[in-house]
C-alpha cells in the first residue's frame, strides 16, 4: 500500500492547468456530476503533487494513470446516475469505441506475424520428406512459420540439391524426378536452413483397383492401388490424392480406408503424381431373400447356403436387373457372403451352381469374369417371375456358400 | 438509521470523517483509511461512498477556496450530521452486541 509523507512538498509540480481543464471538460461531456469530477480530479492533482515531490515525476504519472483507470468504473457509474440522456448516449458511444479499439488491438496483437522462425516441409505423406510420384516438373511446397506458428506468405525461399540421386532442382524449388531414389535438398530463407529428403518415386501408370463391391455395415476396407514405376515394378511410396464423388454412398478416411454408408454407386478419383485413375464402387444393402423387395431397393445382396442336391426358389421383382451369384471360398465365413466382381479376394471354388428362371422373364447369361461367379441380365415383364438356384455339382464340397446380388437398372 | 444500511466501507469512512473533524476532505480521508485498514481505496471508490453517505443524510459537505495544488479546484470538507453520529453509535452498539461473550477465546495469548 503506498504511504504518503504528510509534510508539505518543497517543489510545486501540479499537472498543467490546460490538460486538467481538458480532462474536466471530457468527463463533464460524458455526463458526470461536476462536483464529483472536481473532487476526484482535485484529489488526484493534490496527491500527484506530493508524489512528484517525493517519488519523482515518472512514478507520480504512473500512479496518476493507475488511479484514473481504477476510478473509471466509478466515473462511469456516476455519469449513468447523473447524466442526461444525450450524455448517456455519448458515454455509451465512448465505451463502445474504447471496447472496440481494445478488441481490435488485442486481435491484431494476437494474430500479428513475427519474423520467419522455421521452415516446414509439406506436400507428402511421409514426415521425413516429400514424396514425388510425378514424371514432370513439380514445385516444392515449403511453409515458412514465425515463432508462434503463424504461416507467412514468403516466396523468397531458395533451394539447392545437397546430395543423393542427381535430379535437377531449381533455386525456386522446381524439381524433376528423372529416376527413382532419394535426394537431400536444402531450403534456405535468410539465416534459416532446412534439409529434407525428396523421395523420388515416379509413377508411369496406375492399375485400376481390383475391388468395387461393398455391403452396408461391412467394416472399412483399405483401398489398394497398384502404381507402376519407370522400371515396371510397383512403387512402394505413394502420395495419392483420393476423392469420393458421392460421399453419401461411401467415405474415405485419412488412411485411405473406404467405409460403405448406404446402397448406391459412386466413383473414386485416384491421382498419383501426374497420373490419374478411378475405381467404381457399388454398395449393396444386405437382405435375407429377394421376397418383398420394395421398389426403392435397387442394390441388394443376400447370403446363399446350399447343400449338395438342394435348390432355392426366390421371387424376383419386375423390371430390368442384373443377377450375380458369387461363391465364397471354403475359408471365407458365410457371414462375409458377397464377394464382388473383380475383387482382390477371388473365389476359389469353381461354381457348380445352376441358375435358372421361371415365369414371364427373359434373361441373358453374362460372361463370367471369374471362376465361381454366375451373372445374368434379366427383364421380368410381369409379377410372378422366379429364380431357381440349384447346387448339383458332383465332386464339390457338401455345402456351398456364397451370395446373390440383384442390381436393378430401372423401376416399373 | 438502521445499521443494516451501512456497509463496511461506509462505516469506516464515517469513522474517518468523525476522527478527522475539520480536516475531513477526500485526500485526508483516503490516507486515514489506508493507515487504519491497510487497503488502498481508489479515489473514485471513496467519493462514490462519500456521495452515498451524503445522499443518506449522514454527512454534509462544504467547499473551500480554490487551491493551486488542486489545479484551481476547491477542497470539499465533510462533516458528520446528527443522523451520522447516531448511525455510528448504533453501529458501535450493534458490534458490541454481536461480539458479546466471545472476546476472550479469540484474544491471542501473550507468551
Amino acid at each position: 500500500m503506498p504511504s504518503i509523507h504528510p509534510r508539505q512538498p518543497t517543489i510545486a509540480t501540479a499537472p498543467k492547468p490546460n490538460s486538467a481543464l481538458a480532462t474536466d471538460r471530457a468527463l463533464l461531456a460524458l455526463g458526470g456530476d461536476p462536483a464529483f469530477i472536481a473532487d476526484l480530479l482535485g484529489d488526484l492533482s493534490e496527491e500527484y503533487t506530493y508524489r512528484a515531490a517525493h517519488d519523482g515525476v515518472y512514478a507520480a504519472r504512473l500512479w496518476y494513470v493507475r488511479e484514473m483507470v481504477r476510478s473509471t468504473p466509478h466515473l462511469v457509474w456516476n455519469a449513468i446516475r447523473h447524466g442526461t440522456p444525450s450524455a448517456r448516449a455519448r458515454l455509451a458511444a465512448s465505451i463502445l469505441a474504447v471496447v472496440a479499439t481494445f478488441s481490435v488491438l488485442t486481435v491484431a496483437w494476437l494474430t500479428r506475424n513475427g519474423p520467419p522462425a522455421s521452415l516446414v516441409v509439406g506436400g507428402g505423406i511421409y514426415s521425413d520428406g516429400i514424396v514425388v510420384n510425378n514424371l514432370g516438373p513439380v514445385q516444392l511446397s515449403m511453409s515458412v512459420l514465425d515463432a508462434r506458428g503463424h504461416r507467412l506468405e514468403r516466396t523468397d525461399v531458395r533451394y539447392q540439391r545437397v546430395s543423393g540421386v542427381p535430379i535437377p532442382v531449381s533455386t525456386r524449388g522446381v524439381i524433376k524426378c528423372t529416376r527413382p531414389g532419394d535426394a537431400i535438398v536444402r531450403a534456405s530463407l535468410a539465416a534459416l536452413h532446412r534439409d529434407f529428403v525428396i523421395h523420388c518415386q515416379p509413377v508411369r501408370t496406375i492399375r485400376d483397383a481390383g475391388w468395387g463391391n461393398f455391403v452396408v455395415g461391412d467394416p472399412a476396407a483399405t483401398l489398394t492401388v497398384d502404381a507402376i514405376g519407370l522400371d515396371g515394378q510397383p512403387v512402394t511410396r505413394i502420395a495419392a490424392r483420393l476423392r469420393v464423388v458421392d460421399s453419401t454412398v461411401a467415405t474415405l478416411d485419412a488412411s485411405g480406408r473406404l467405409r460403405p454408408l448406404r446402397p448406391g454407386e459412386t466413383w473414386i478419383d485416384i491421382e498419383i503424381g501426374d497420373r490419374r485413375a478411378g475405381a467404381f464402387v457399388t454398395v449393396y444393402e444386405p437382405v435375407r431373400t429377394f421376397e418383398g423387395l420394395r421398389p426403392d431397393q435397387r442394390l441388394v445382396v443376400a447370403p446363399i447356403r446350399l447343400t449338395r442336391g438342394a435348390s432355392i426358389r426366390w421371387p424376383l421383382p419386375t423390371g430390368v436387373f442384373f443377377l450375380t451369384f458369387s461363391a465364397d471360398s471354403s475359408e471365407v465365413p458365410p457371414t462375409r457372403g458377397f464377394v464382388g466382381l473383380g475383387s482382390g479376394s477371388s473365389p476359389t471354388v469353381q461354381s457348380p451352381v445352376n441358375m435358372s428362371v421361371a415365369g414371364l422373364i427373359m434373361c441373358t447369361r453374362m460372361p463370367e469374369p471369374q471362376p465361381g461367379v454366375l451373372g445374368a441380365y434379366c427383364l421380368a415383364r410381369a409379377p410372378g417371375a422366379t429364380l431357381i438356384l440349384t447346387y448339383s455339382g458332383p465332386g464339390g464340397p457338401n455345402e456351398i456358400v456364397g451370395s446373390l446380388a440383384l442390381e436393378r437398372q430401372d423401376q416399373h | 438509521m438502521p445499521i443494516a444500511t451501512l456497509g463496511a466501507l461506509e462505516l469506516t469512512t464515517l469513522l474517518a470523517v468523525a476522527r478527522l473533524k475539520d480536516e475531513a476532505y477526500g485526500l485526508a480521508i483516503r490516507r486515514d483509511l489506508a493507515a487504519r485498514t491497510g487497503r488502498d481505496y481508489s479515489v473514485g471508490a471513496l467519493y462514490t461512498t462519500l456521495q452515498r453517505l451524503e445522499d443518506k443524510g449522514l454527512l454534509t459537505s462544504r467547499h473551500s477556496e480554490p487551491l493551486p495544488i488542486r489545479g484551481g479546484r476547491s477542497r470539499r470538507h465533510f462533516t458528520l450530521t446528527g443522523a451520522g453520529a447516531r448511525a455510528l453509535r448504533e453501529a458501535e452498539r450493534h458490534a458490541a452486541s454481536i461480539w458479546a461473550g466471545i472476546g476472550k477465546p479469540l484474544r491471542p495469548r501473550l507468551a
